[in-house]
């Protein structure tokens, strides 16, 4: 059996959650008893696209491809070009000829490209992955309200066009029902949250093709953990992300400001993260502002790649995510416990799921920085706390634990699919 | 003394027996009704007949209601006739008494007491409309002479140089005012004034008429008849004399004018004749006062419809009327209606002219005017047309026009151009000269070597019904064609998409892609970027050549497959005469189109519900509708076609569908809506979006529409408003 797998970006060219996650998928099937994998990824500038083709190869993986797109219509999650779906995306799956079709993002490639699918491919089963809320979500998928940031609890294309009144309602039905006309054909959806499938359901996704499976990581090897010395605590804190106005990092600076000198001592948080210059320029201040209040409490150590997080994490006791927006099941987190870090946490969406408050990590109160600040002096003061979290921590799933999920959800719909066909060739 | 009665027709059918039908010549009858519980319908559509109309009037009387109708042929009864609305059907009998006699019609005047000069002038109109007033004509000569009271008789005859005629005589009644003056016919306008005699005995006194537009042969009669509160008065000519004509009758005029008494209208129509006649000179380019005027044009329609431009400098207003003139009769004042427009220009190209010098007042700009004109056609037929420029002190200045033809909607331009959004004036404006003037500019035909046609995916398949769809956004249908995809609407639909040639390059390639991909077959037209919706959606129908035409805009979206189906079954038990559309609903969950023929819907709207929540409405079966949603329909192309198509001569897109359902509702056709197809109804542009131009567009449109009601409820549609040629 053959799996595509096809992410909106390859990791190789572009970090993040979900090319991660897709490219662990497609390592993690490969191992699995009578499963191959393809993984097609798309790529877009500074890469050259040939002239006749936006079909690329990867030299370096005999099954990895590339396609590259430029134009999206980010509004409709849509391709521009249904012309090179047709002529170029469809003769790769006729010539490949998978068994099952995973798409995880539509970017770049188009929400027709499902549809794609199947006038290539006919009843070949698609599951979809999802990693954030963009096909909900018009606000870059993150149903945060865009004008006061405050978290949206439903959407509907009436409550959303009061996000977007320049947009209109009625635009944002129809792009509700644009996109939902492809999803309609999509036999699975998978998430690597609870949370997140519950949104989707809210949303009209029927419940009976939600699937929750986590994300598989491959972490290398194990940071080991922070040595004390002669009545040393457990008060390194580490913030790994963004640093842009969802991530929480101006909670974050906040809440450390505001524990008390006596009980801070020489508590750190160090920050790893990047992209401050490409945020808001009124953010890019406050945050600025902020590092200078907290002086030498807090150390900015720059952008990091995901090969240095074992070294990293040595210098880490608590690893802090204050995002102010859901999440979903931030790969961070699984680091975090590959690492036997406890977290602390926003008590909201994926990471209130991810995160067991008192068994792996705490909860504080999202976007409040008092209740950071009073749970950080809870992780200083506590001595036995963190020993007591380190040890509720379970190993996150692997690649292969993923992969073989994934394999037997697939063989089902395989199955259901030869059922499905049983009857019809007895009718025929 | 009783009046006609502007009553709308009754709900409920009636039996109708005639008392008697008269054959007044022609090919034509008059059916007398007495005792009616309710009045005649004044329009009808005539089944079970060869007779294709019905005009009536009614009047009331202490038993009810009594009437005439005259019906386009010569019928005697056995049919029925159905109000304009096509609810309610009025079995009309035939009648043991039928008489080609006019006493017996006069007889049925004067028994139920009858306002007969207003039925005359009906009668003539009704006869003219059917063609039968030229083989009526002895006819009616008879009638007048049978409902007339003698009440005086004309001494004098006179023909003036400036045309028309002049009678005086002497009256019992006391004559003053504007009337209609007959001879063996249908009346013209006149103006009369009394004076006083010593030879006559009181109440009796002198009268002066004059009829401007009289055209009739002296020798034809020897008596007149005028109407006169509500009366008709015969006036009998004394043994006939020369009448005078010339110079002679100019003085004959001017020297009777100072005694003459009647309202100031009645008397400037006196006046006029003693003025200077129109050489055909332009003798306002000459005068050396501080007045001049121009036309800067006038269109000019078939029907007769005039749209004048121009203005008028006047700074010491000496100027006491602007009349629009004919060598054949039309004289229209345009002081009394016309548009003021501001026109600064004039005050500065005109401010060292030594005519004006010092004279004009900066702050004053409205020199401009704006007016609307419908005259006879016979009145300009050949004729010469100028502006007359009266002054006060009763001199006058000629100024010769010219007119622009207006054949067709295509010419219109320069009256849109005259609609400015910051006019305060603009209701007016539209109200009372564009819209009338615009409504008698012909509709131009479909051009096809206008459009471009190009086959999208495979084609057209040639089905039953074909999708005729605007195209302006195409972020709009890329929502209607994914939810098309593999359904059983997609395959038994031609798409006819219908969009502006301009910046359409790679149009048609893109929506190629788009159709194979989504598994769509269909044809794009091209159209000028400048031409409306409706004329967008007929040229869409006229590609199609499909015997069903769904009407597709964009703006609405199904909700779910198995649409087309409902509606075709809908379509197919309700009959030829159904049009039908499905329920639309807006996002959130009110209504937009539910059907319904119970009260009033808000201006533009298309249902009486459209706001209300949408579970008020059940799903269960057809609901009779007052109008369409011009967003999505299906109708037979045939029932379309005897509607005049999709266009209806509107500019904008807000009053289409209500235009449409009024014209599908004059050919029978009757308005559904099918809870069981169901739509989001998708607002293109909320209420704060809708500029200035398009809120002007849609308000000329509003009162085209309401000048067509008008024309179409009225019993003598449009005649009544034409300047008649007489002074007025």
């Amino acid at each position: 059996m053959k799996v595509l797998i096809i992410s909106h970006a390859h990791p190789d060219f572009s970090i993040g959650g979900a090319q991660v996650a897709s490219h662990n998928l497609h390592l993690g099937v490969r191992q699995q008893p009578g499963w191959t994998s393809h993984y097609l990824a798309g790529i877009g500038d500074p890469v050259t696209p040939h002239r006749d083709t936006p079909l690329m190869a990867l030299d370096r993986a005999e099954d990895e491809s590339l396609f590259w797109s430029k134009e999206f219509d980010w509004f409709h999650l849509g391709s521009t070009d249904v012309g090179a779906l047709m002529a170029h995306f469809e003769r790769f799956l006729v010539e490949l000829q998978p068994d099952v079709v995973n798409m995880h993002h539509v970017m770049g490639f188009g929400v027709q490209a499902i549809r794609s699918i199947r006038r290539a491919l006919g009843d070949v089963p698609i599951v979809y992955t999802l990693h954030e809320y963009l096909p909900i979500c018009a606000n870059h998928g993150q149903m945060i309200k865009p004008r006061t940031h405050a978290l949206c609890q439903r959407a509907t294309p009436s409550d959303c066009g009061m996000c977007f009144p320049e947009t209109g309602a009625a635009n944002l039905l129809r792009r509700e029902t644009f996109i939902k006309s492809f999803l309609g054909q999509v036999d699975a959806f998978v998430s690597p949250s609870h949370f997140l499938l519950s949104r989707y359901a809210e949303w009209g996704l029927p419940r009976e093709k939600l699937v929750m499976i986590e994300n598989g990581l491959d972490g290398g090897i194990a940071a080991p953990v922070r040595a004390l010395g002669q009545g040393g605590r457990r008060n390194r804190f580490g913030f790994f992300g963004q640093l842009n106005p969802f991530k929480g990092i101006r909670v974050l600076v906040d809440a450390v400001t505001r524990v008390p000198a006596d009980i801070w001592g020489d508590s750190i948080l160090n920050v790893y993260g990047g992209n401050l210059e490409q945020q808001p320029e009124d953010f890019q201040i406050a945050v600025k502002d902020l590092f200078r209040l907290a002086g030498r409490r807090v150390r900015y150590r720059g952008a990091y790649k995901s090969h240095d997080l074992p070294a990293l994490m040595r210098d880490i006791d608590w690893m802090v995510i204050p995002s102010t927006w859901w999440e979903n099941s931030p790969v961070v987190i699984q680091e975090a416990f590959f690492h036997g870090r406890p977290i602390i946490a926003s008590d909201i969406g994926g990471m209130a799921e991810k995160v067991r408050h008192g068994v792996d990590g705490l909860h504080f109160r999202v976007s409040n920085a008092d209740s950071l600040a009073e749970t950080m002096t809870q992780a200083i003061t506590s001595p036995r706390l963190w020993d007591q979290l380190h040890a509720g921590i379970r190993a996150p799933r692997t690649a292969q634990d993923t992969g073989a999920m994934h394999a037997e959800l697939f063989e089902k719909l395989l199955a259901r699919r030869s059922a499905r066909r049983g009857p019809t060739i007895a009718a025929e | 003394m009783k009046s006609l009665l502007d009553t709308a027709a009754p709900d409920v059918p009636v039996g109708l027996v005639p008392t008697i039908v008269i054959l007044p010549g022609g090919s034509c009858s008059v059916f007398c009704f007495s005792n009616l519980e309710r009045p005649l319908p004044e329009t009808a559509r005539l089944s079970d007949t060869k007779a294709d109309s019905w005009r009536a009037r009614s009047w009331a009387s202490p038993t009810g209601y009594d009437g005439l109708a005259v019906v386009g042929a010569s019928a005697m009864g056995n049919f029925r006739a159905h109000d304009p609305a096509g609810e309610t059907v009025h079995r009309i009998g035939t009648s043991d008494a039928v008489s080609a006699e006019a006493a017996d019609l006069a007889a049925h005047l004067l028994s139920t007491g009858a306002p007969a000069s207003e039925l005359l002038h009906f009668l003539g109109e009704a006869l003219s409309r059917v063609g039968a007033l030229e083989g009526a004509q002895r006819f009616l000569a008879d009638l007048l002479l049978q409902t007339s009271v003698a009440d005086g008789y004309v001494e004098v005859v006179v023909r003036p140089e400036s045309g028309g005629l002049f009678l005086q005589g002497w009256t019992q009644s006391r004559l003053s005012g504007p009337l209609n003056l007959h001879g063996h016919g249908a009346g013209v306008g006149a103006f009369a004034a009394t004076f006083e005699r010593d030879d006559v005995q009181a109440p009796a006194a002198g009268f002066c008429i004059f009829a401007g537009d009289w055209r009739g042969q002296l020798g034809e009669t020897g008596t007149f008849f005028v109407d006169h509160d509500q009366r008709l008065l015969r006036l009998d000519l004394l043994a006939a004399s020369e009448p005078i004509s010339g110079g002679a009758a100019t003085e004959h005029v001017r020297a009777i004018l100072p005694r003459l008494s009647a309202p100031t209208r009645s008397l400037d129509a006196f006046k006029r004749i003693t003025r200077a006649s129109y050489l055909g000179l332009n003798t306002l380019e000459g005068y050396t006062g501080a007045v001049t005027a121009a036309i800067d044009r006038i269109l000019g329609t078939p029907s007769g419809g005039l749209f004048v431009s121009g203005w008028l400098l006047d700074p010491l207003d000496h100027v006491a009327q602007v009349v629009l003139m004919s060598t054949r009769g039309l004289h229209v004042p345009l002081q009394d209606r016309w548009h003021r427009a501001d026109r600064p220009d004039l005050n500065k190209a005109f401010g060292t002219d030594p005519r004006f010098a010092g004279l004009i007042d900066p702050r004053e700009r409205l020199h401009g005017f704006t007016c609307t004109v419908l005259a006879e056609p016979e009145a300009l037929d050949g004729a010469e047309l100028y502006l007359e420029v009266v002054l006060k002190e009763e001199s006058c200045l000629f100024l010769p026009c010219a007119i622009t033809p207006c054949d067709s909607d295509g010419g219109v331009h320069p009256v849109l151009e005259t609609l400015q959004p910051d006019d305060p004036a603009l209701k007016a404006l539209i109200a009372n000269h564009a819209a009338p003037f615009l409504a008698t500019v012909p509709e131009r035909a479909l051009n096809l070597s206008r459009m471009t046609v190009q086959t999208l995916a495979d084609g057209p398949a040639g089905g039953e019904t074909a999708a005729v769809m605007p195209l302006a956004n195409m972020s709009h249908l890329l929502p209607v064609m994914a939810s098309l995809a593999d359904t059983r609407e997609a395959a038994g639909l031609d798409l006819v998409l219908v969009a502006n040639r301009e910046g359409a390059a790679t149009l048609c390639e893109e929506l190629d892609h788009q159709f194979r991909f989504f598994g769509l077959r269909g044809t794009l037209v091209l159209v000028p970027g400048h031409e409306t919706l409706g004329r967008r959606l007929d040229a869409g129908a006229r590609v199609a050549r499909a015997p069903e035409i769904l009407v597709w805009q964009p703006a609405v979206l199904p909700k779910a497959p198995g649409w087309l189906a409902a509606l075709r079954n809908a379509s197919a038990i309700l009959g030829d005469d159904a049009v039908v559309a499905p329920l639309l609903s807006y996002e959130d969950g009110s209504v937009y189109f539910g059907g319904g023929r119970s009260g009033a819907a808000p201006t533009g709207a298309p249902c009486p519900l459209v706001g209300f929540e949408r579970h008020r409405l059940d799903n269960t079966g057809p609901r009779a509708a007052q109008a369409l949603p011009a967003e999505i329909l299906l109708v037979k192309s045939k029932l379309l076609s005897a509607a005049g198509g999709l266009r209806g001569g509107l500019f904008g897109e807000r009053f289409v569908g209500q235009d449409l359902s009024q014209r599908l509702k004059r050919v029978g056709a009757e308005a559904w809506c099918i809870p069981e197809a169901e739509f989001w109804m998708l607002d293109a542009s909320p209420p704060g979006g809708n500029s200035g131009a398009r809120s002007m567009i849609d308000r000329l449109d509003a009162a085209l529409i309401s000048q067509r009601v008008a024309a179409a409820s009225t019993a003598l549609p449009g005649k009544l408003a034409l300047e008649t040629g007489g002074i007025r």
